[in-house]
């Protein structure tokens, strides 16, 4: 499919602070009108909040500071921001995605989004495999003069983080079922591709999981295992738990003799220890 | 333990070495003055340490003195050009003093007169000396204000805002800026016989000086006098010096007289393009600035009235709203037909930059009165009414004239401009615009191919927000078959066309797109600014959205397609990450 006008203006250029200044007051401009939010069917609802969360994470102050009041707006359901209600964007945004996660705990638009924001890309059909992903990331740059990266705000791992325990609590009607067979296949290929990596190769301090888009990537993996253990737990979806248990356990091991980041180690222990309570 | 004796010797003799240290770098300044590579090849940083480690001031006291004689001395000319110059690495340890933090309590009391220094250089006919005084002076007005600030923040400096200048902190600066604006005045004033060297370096000073008044305002008892100098700057042959005075005009106007001000700018009546140029960029920085005043009080006015329960359209204007109105009234009233300023404007009526410079103005009155019936939701019969019919009104006549846009110079500015008010005339007042448009096009149906598409343009633009999108492609399929070849400008009025029709149709128009064959969109769209315009689009359309739903109080489903679109739109403008970006890439590879 080609791509629309709207996407070659605005994604084939790096987008300028006045463009995202414009998206925020303009998303701001639609609260303008009361109950207009109240209103809207719930999918677009949904989306707003997202595009207002987006916002909050923004690399400009300036764009955060707008998204925060239209944040507070959104979840206190007021029509303006007093100097008691203001909050830095921070909590803002935890605010904003625990309202997301009451108010829409059934929406397909809201788990689609937490999928994206988990794995990191476009949640589709076409999802970059962990072995993609992880070769890239391990390859040699040899570019003499190295790009800098956009978003320096955007702490990733804390991202995937949030958005996997906002995906734990949706609901089954979100049509789960869809997204769990992408999610199970994704997170078995990164894990057996991890483990296979971390039996092959010691890590250590300087080893390659200090990269910092492979620790992104294992986290993301790990995160993913996490929510799916946590739906067959809750039995909304079935499973084989015990087997993604095992697989599990088997990288634990791995990755003990391969000394890899203690972030992973901790996390797989909360996840194992959450799996053995529960089942 | 050390006698005290001991010790004051042994600092007499630091300091006669610092002095004579000192001594002998003046001494290479003047004797070894072409040796000595650029920016005076580190000495000042010398000179700055020797002063800095003598805590009695004497030395900085004789190196201050020292250093302006060395500076003032008339240089000797050989052969029509300079060859020693002294003065110039004098200039350059002063400057080096001045922005010093170790010396700053010392230097603080001789500022004035270093500017008085640096303004005398600015009139040296050599080159080196002017450029040395020209960096003395800016060191130095960011010495007063703090150079954090960065040159264009017109919006942090509002109307009337304190800075950490104080004028009677530095007595003398004030008649500084007096004598170099009368001076630079004179200058101009004596006409087109001076060489363009000077008229240059003229522009210069007063820059600098019109830019340290915008930063720091005078004092309100000098301020009238300021005023009507930096007014008589606005006929400045230099753009830049035109615009910094317009800014600076703005910046020193008491909130109180803004209005007033407005209007005796807007009713005398000048010959001068450059000066009528000059005073719109002044009513542009008043108007922004007594629209954003009122825009701010009263959105938070109307939302409180919103949260007492009370339907919007019975409350009255209150006090905080009438006067928001009032200057909004008095902005608007520039554009009354039997208005001065608008006859002065259509004089040049083939001037872009001055019709550009006035629509500007007309558009930002529109977004105000848009966020006003946004916020309100006000149907007919409301206090607004008038100010919205008066802009639909004057937009209307300005954009069904023929000549708007055919010149050469600033056209782009000028077509872009005009493409904002159409749309804004649109969203503000359908029923009074459309049924003009309409009528445009069906005049220019006919004889599309004949006219000039420059005539054709200011039509394009209200096309395709009340003409079926039919009407529209068929109209330009006709216009592209009447071209045997690929005309640049052909293209960029549909880009135009293109830009704006996406807000509301935006899957429309990738039909279009592809419908023109042969066309690189992303290289030309940016060519033709047209983000510039969608950015300001963008960020109103919000506004927009909002006032569509308090028309009828519900969501229609035409208007919920528009919401997806604008949502679509924005989270599209948010995504700053060069990740999705190369992931897309990578999915297309494979």
């Amino acid at each position: 499919m080609t791509h629309s006008v709207l996407t070659r203006l605005t994604t084939d250029r790096k987008q300028e602070y006045p463009l995202r200044i414009a998206a925020v007051s303009s998303l701001h401009g639609l609260l303008l009108a009361r109950d207009s939010i109240k209103h809207l069917p719930e999918e677009l609802r949904v989306k707003y909040c997202l595009a207002v969360y987006d916002c909050l994470l923004d690399d400009d102050e300036d764009v955060r500071s707008i998204g925060a009041q239209v944040a507070v707006k959104i979840v206190k359901g007021l029509d303006i921001v007093t100097e008691s209600d203001d909050v830095v964007p921070d909590v803002a945004a935890r605010m904003l995605s625990s309202h997301m996660n009451s108010a829409y705990p059934d929406s397909a638009i809201l788990a689609f989004g937490c999928c994206k924001r988990l794995l990191g890309q476009h949640f589709d059909h076409h999802l970059l495999s962990p072995k993609n992903l992880l070769h890239k990331a391990l390859q040699a740059d040899t570019t003499l003069f190295g790009e800098e990266k956009q978003n320096l705000y955007l702490d990733e791992i804390k991202e995937a983080q949030l958005w996997s325990r906002l995906l734990k609590s949706m609901s089954k009607d979100s049509s789960l079922r869809h997204i769990a067979d992408v999610l199970r296949s994704w997170a078995i290929d990164g894990i057996e591709c991890l483990t296979t990596k971390a039996e092959v190769e010691e890590d250590g301090a300087l080893g390659w999981a200090t990269n910092p888009e492979v620790l992104t990537l294992g986290m993301r993996v790990l995160c993913t295992i996490d929510v799916l253990l946590g739906w067959s737990a809750a039995q909304k979806i079935d499973l084989d738990h015990s087997a993604l248990v095992e697989r599990l356990q088997r990288f634990a091991n791995a990755g003990k003799q391969a000394d890899v980041p203690g972030l992973w180690m901790q996390t797989i222990e909360q996840i194992l220890t959450s799996s053995r309570s529960e089942s | 333990m050390i006698p005290t004796r001991s010790v004051a010797y042994a600092l007499r003799i630091d300091r006669d070495l610092s002095a004579n240290t000192l001594q002998s770098i003046l001494r290479l300044f003047q004797q070894k003055g072409t040796a000595i590579t650029r920016r005076s090849a580190g000495l000042p940083a010398i000179v700055v340490g020797l002063i800095a480690s003598d805590a009695s001031g004497e030395l900085y006291s004789r190196a201050i003195s020292d250093l302006t004689q060395l500076s003032a001395i008339e240089p000797v000319m050989k052969h029509d050009e300079a060859i020693d110059l002294p003065q110039v690495h004098a200039l350059n340890t002063i400057r080096a003093i001045f922005i010093t933090s170790r010396l700053a309590s010392q230097s603080e009391k001789t500022i004035v007169e270093a500017m008085r220094l640096a303004a005398k250089c600015l009139t040296s006919k050599i080159w080196a000396i002017r450029n040395c005084g020209l960096m003395l002076f800016r060191s130095l007005i960011d010495r007063l204000l703090g150079s954090n600030e960065s040159s264009d923040d017109f919006f942090e400096n509002a109307i009337g805002n304190a800075t950490r200048l104080s004028y009677d902190k530095h007595p003398g600066l004030l008649e500084l800026i007096l004598y170099l604006l009368r001076s630079s005045e004179a200058i101009i004033g004596t006409g087109d016989d001076l060489p363009d060297k000077q008229t240059i370096f003229t522009a210069e000073a007063v820059f600098l000086v019109l830019d340290l008044l915008r930063r720091a305002p005078p004092p309100a008892s000098s301020r009238d006098a300021i005023f009507h100098l930096v007014v008589r700057a606005f006929g400045n042959t230099s753009w830049h010096v035109r615009a910094i005075a317009a800014h600076t005009a703005a910046a020193i106007t008491q909130p109180s007289h803004v209005s007033l001000q407005i209007k005796s700018l807007s009713s005398n009546t000048t010959r001068d393009r450059n000066e009528l140029h000059g005073r719109l960029m002044c009513l542009r920085h008043m108007s922004k600035a007594v629209l954003r005043a009122s825009s701010t009080k009263h959105i938070a006015e109307t939302s409180q009235s919103c949260a007492t329960d009370v339907a919007p359209a019975t409350v009255p204007f209150n006090h905080a709203s009438a006067s928001s109105h009032a200057s909004v009234k008095t902005v608007l009233n520039l554009f009354r037909d039997e208005h001065e300023l608008l006859k002065q404007c259509f004089l040049h009526v083939s001037d872009d930059i001055i019709m550009a410079e006035y629509l500007e103005i007309l558009c930002l009155v529109g977004a105000q009165l848009l966020q006003y019936q946004a916020a309100r939701g006000l149907g007919s019969g409301s206090p607004l009414t008038d100010l919205v019919q008066r802009f639909a009104e004057v937009s209307r006549v300005l954009l069904s004239r023929r000549q708007l846009g055919q010149g050469r110079r600033g056209s782009v500015l000028l077509r872009m401009k005009l493409l904002r008010l159409a749309w804004l005339a649109h969203l503000l007042s359908p029923a009074l615009t459309d049924p003009t448009w309409t009528k445009l096009l069906a005049n220019t149906d006919d004889s599309a191919v004949v006219n000039t598409l420059e005539q054709l343009q200011p039509v394009l633009y209200a096309l395709p927000l009340n003409v079926s999108w039919n009407f529209l492609v068929s109209l330009l399929a006709s216009l592209n078959a009447g071209r045997s070849r690929v005309e640049a400008c052909f293209y960029r009025t549909t880009l135009d066309v293109v830009a704006q029709v996406q807000p509301s149709k935006l899957r429309d128009c990738e039909n279009l797109v592809s419908m023109l064959s042969g066309l690189d969109v992303p290289g030309s769209i940016q060519a033709s600014l047209a983000p510039v315009e969608l950015q300001s689009s963008l960020g109103l359309w919000g506004h927009v959205l909002a006032s569509r739903y308090l028309q009828e109080h519900r969501w229609t489903a035409e208007l919920l397609n528009e919401v997806q679109i604008w949502l679509r739109l924005s989270v599209e403008s948010l995504q700053d990450d060069n990740v999705s970006d190369a992931l897309r890439s990578d999915k297309t590879h494979n």
